[in-house]
């Protein structure tokens, strides 16, 4: 291994892992509010919004995620959506994370009793309030370990970023070791940038999940 | 004649191609204990339902203290609410529920004052006197700080109780309160109940404590596929059935005991 | 705009190729990783401490890491340790090895699922080991684990797509290489989608068959 040969790609990897880590971020921050928009208006919208996106988060699961990053980027320009490959990377990104993230969450909803919305709206409490203070703090603790599952699969998942031109982590250890051959050394960096970024999410996980034990004490 | 304090009339609502409730009137003075017996699946919790609003009725009408619920007051009586509106209609009336339905992650406390909080705008001092109240009523001071969990279920029950009538309900509905009781503990929720209904709580309970329907309330109504068949004074209709599908399931009831 | 599906046709060969492609990839890596899988669970319940550690480290990093990374790992990294594979495979060796360790997890949970008494049951009966492994444990460890085990399947064949990357000419390489040249990707990646959405639906009646079957056996227990 030689050394000289491999420094001046550095930057470029950490450049790489740069995007990597605000794909990641943007993904997840974007995808969660939609994937529980997706999950309450399926199961607490009217019909016809609950059918079209359970339509809508079926086909998507359907297909390879790479699929939907070539409808997104290639197809775009032919509706005459032209952009950058960062965005249209993470608008796929998104919808693929939105739609398995929902079923995620309706799973955590649907261990709740129904007995405790009717209780809420017997009460006479808004819908809000019922969410906020009694619905949401019982199916927390049951949605955040498949989401944050979910988490880590599209934090791995932004590494297709790299197919539509986005020079991500994976296209920058992928560049580098082709052209310096020596995929060993910079496979080996990105795995280990990947695996850190999942360790951050699961020391994040093991978080959350202390400070909701702390804060409802859920006796069940 | 002074209209009754509670009226369903005519109360028809349909699940699908089933009938739930094929036109049901009902109606009640104030003060009154009405106890409903019947088959499960017969449709007395869909008229629980029905009357606050929780599954508004396809057709047929609720009035409590004249009041038409659902719809507006005076001129605007022919006006649907919005759920906003019917919400503040619905805290009106109070409802327990066969599995309690008390939020588990809130203390006893917590789920008495929450809802007086964030419907009726009590402080939360006022809402937690209020509560203390409540909780010493049914016998439970001194567990406020206690989970649903740490309870046995007829505490839950009359925890549920409690926190009914925290909002000041004017009605209260009972959805079978002691079927998911163990026989032991059916007779402290019976007891509550009884104690609400000599303060003159006006009550529509549903239930299969036979003893119950025949010493508190002060009319029986038997329900049957979507229907009341029979209703009169418990005497009347438990001891002296005229309908031959009351008889029937008086007789079966008679001899699972 | 319009879609225009006219030159389908002129295409439907090359598409229908590429089909051919992923559906030997997916069967190859599940057929492969089945095996795989169940060694990775039997070394993540042996009774040596070390050996659990290290197999347990591999899963971690083996399901931690982007499979285009391994993929590419697999394609580029093996030929210098003299191993020069063609891209279908050198994707079949990746895949397989990763998504043994995800049947690992599966299977090991299923083992698990199995109450300790069955194994102490066969052994006062003095069944020998092996034995009841094959005819007792293993038998029973199928019903919790059929349903996973067939939506992991469905992922084989939704990530055969990353094979792309190595140059196999799979079904979403087919349909790129088409419409880089058409410039008309939507049509045909419409007609890629629908291929993929029916490959997936077989396994999703299979899942639905497997999944009724494993509930009444649990049911039953
Ligand atoms: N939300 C609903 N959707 C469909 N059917 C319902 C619904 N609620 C009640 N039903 C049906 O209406 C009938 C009456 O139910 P219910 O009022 O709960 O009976 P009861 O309380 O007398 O046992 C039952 O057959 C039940 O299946
Ligand atoms: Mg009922």
């Amino acid at each position: 291994m030689d050394y000289t040969l491999i420094a001046p790609y550095l930057p470029d990897l950490l450049s790489g892992f740069w995007i990597t880590v605000q794909l990641s971020v943007l993904t997840l921050v974007l995808a969660t509010p939609i994937a529980t928009a997706i999950a309450l208006g399926r199961d607490l919208g009217p019909r016809p919004l609950a059918r079209a996106l359970a339509v809508l988060v079926n086909a998507v699961r359907l297909l390879p995620a790479l699929i939907v990053l070539y409808f997104v980027f290639y197809g775009g320009p032919q509706l005459g959506l032209r952009m950058k490959p960062m965005t249209a990377a993470t608008i796929g990104l998104v919808a693929m994370g939105a739609a398995y993230m929902s079923e995620d969450i309706r799973g955590g909803f649907s261990a709740l009793d129904r007995g405790q919305l009717a209780a809420c709206r017997a009460l006479g409490l808004p819908f809000g309030h019922a969410l906020r203070r009694v619905l949401l703090p019982q199916a927390l603790p049951l949605i955040v370990p498949p989401y944050m599952t979910r988490a880590i699969i599209m934090v791995k998942g932004t590494s297709l970023a790299s197919m539509v031109s986005v020079a991500d982590l994976t296209a920058e250890a992928t560049r580098a070791s082709s052209i310096t051959y020596q995929p060993y050394v910079f496979v080996l960096l990105a795995g280990v940038l990947y695996l850190a970024l999942s360790g951050v999410l699961v020391a994040f996980q093991a978080w959350v999940e202390r400070h909701l034990r702390l804060r409802y004490r859920l006796a069940r | 004649m002074p209209s009754p304090f509670v009226s369903a009339s005519n109360l028809r609502k349909t699940y699908g191609d089933f009938t739930a409730l094929d036109g049901v009137s009902l109606s009640m003075d104030r003060g009154e204990v009405v106890a409903v017996i019947g088959a499960s699946g017969s449709g007395k919790s869909t008229l629980l339902r029905c009357i606050n609003y929780l599954d508004p009725p396809d057709s047929g009408e609720v009035r409590v203290d004249g009041v038409r619920i659902g719809y507006g007051e005076g001129a605007r009586e022919d006006r649907a609410l919005p759920e906003r509106d019917i919400r503040r209609q619905r805290a009106e009336i109070g409802m327990v529920f066969q599995h309690f339905n008390l939020f588990p992650h809130f203390t006893v406390l917590q789920n008495l004052i929450e809802a007086p909080m964030a419907v009726r705008g009590l402080s939360r001092a006022e809402a937690t006197e209020r509560a203390r109240d409540l909780l010493n009523r049914v016998g439970l001071s001194g567990r406020e700080g206690a989970f649903p969990a740490e309870l046995s279920g007829g505490q839950q029950q009359r925890v549920a109780i409690a926190r009914a009538l925290c909002m000041k309900p004017r009605l209260m509905l009972f959805d079978e309160p002691t079927s998911a009781l163990d026989p032991e503990l059916v007779g402290e929720v019976i007891a509550v109940m009884r104690s609400l209904a000599e303060e003159g709580m006006t009550m529509l309970v549903v239930t299969h404590e036979m003893d119950f329907a025949a010493q508190t309330a002060s009319r029986v109504a038997f329900f049957d596929a979507g229907k009341i068949v029979e209703t009169g004074p418990p005497a009347q209709v438990l001891r002296s059935p005229q309908h031959p599908r009351t008889q029937a399931f008086l007789q079966r009831i008679l001899r699972s005991h | 705009m319009t879609l225009d599906f006219s030159t389908i046709p002129e295409v439907w060969p090359a598409l229908m190729k590429g089909a051919g492609v992923t559906i030997q990839l997916t069967l190859a890596v599940l057929i492969l990783a089945t095996p795989g899988g169940l060694l990775v669970a039997f070394l993540r319940l042996a009774p040596q401490p070390w050996l659990r550690a290290l197999v347990l480290a591999l899963s971690w990093i083996f399901r931690g890491i982007p499979p285009l990374l391994l993929l590419f790992f697999a394609f580029f990294g093996l030929p210098i340790m003299g191993l020069t594979l063609q891209p279908l495979p050198a994707a079949i060796l990746a895949m397989t090895t990763y998504m043994s360790f995800y049947f690992g997890e599966i299977f090991a949970s299923g083992l698990r699922s199995v109450p300790p008494g069955q194994a102490q049951a066969a052994a006062a009966l003095g069944i020998p080991a092996h034995r009841t492994l094959m005819r007792i444990i293993l038998p029973q460890t199928i019903p919790a684990a059929l349903p996973p085990y067939i939506s992991h399947a469905t992922e084989i064949l939704k990530g055969t797509a990353l094979a792309a990357a190595v140059a196999v000419p799979e079904l979403s390489n087919a349909a790129k290489k088409i419409f880089v040249v058409t410039y008309r990707p939507l049509e045909v990646l419409i007609v890629a989608a629908a291929i993929y959405a029916l490959l997936d639906g077989v396994l999703l009646l299979l899942q639905m068959f497997g999944e009724r079957w494993s509930n009444r056996r649990r049911a039953g227990r």
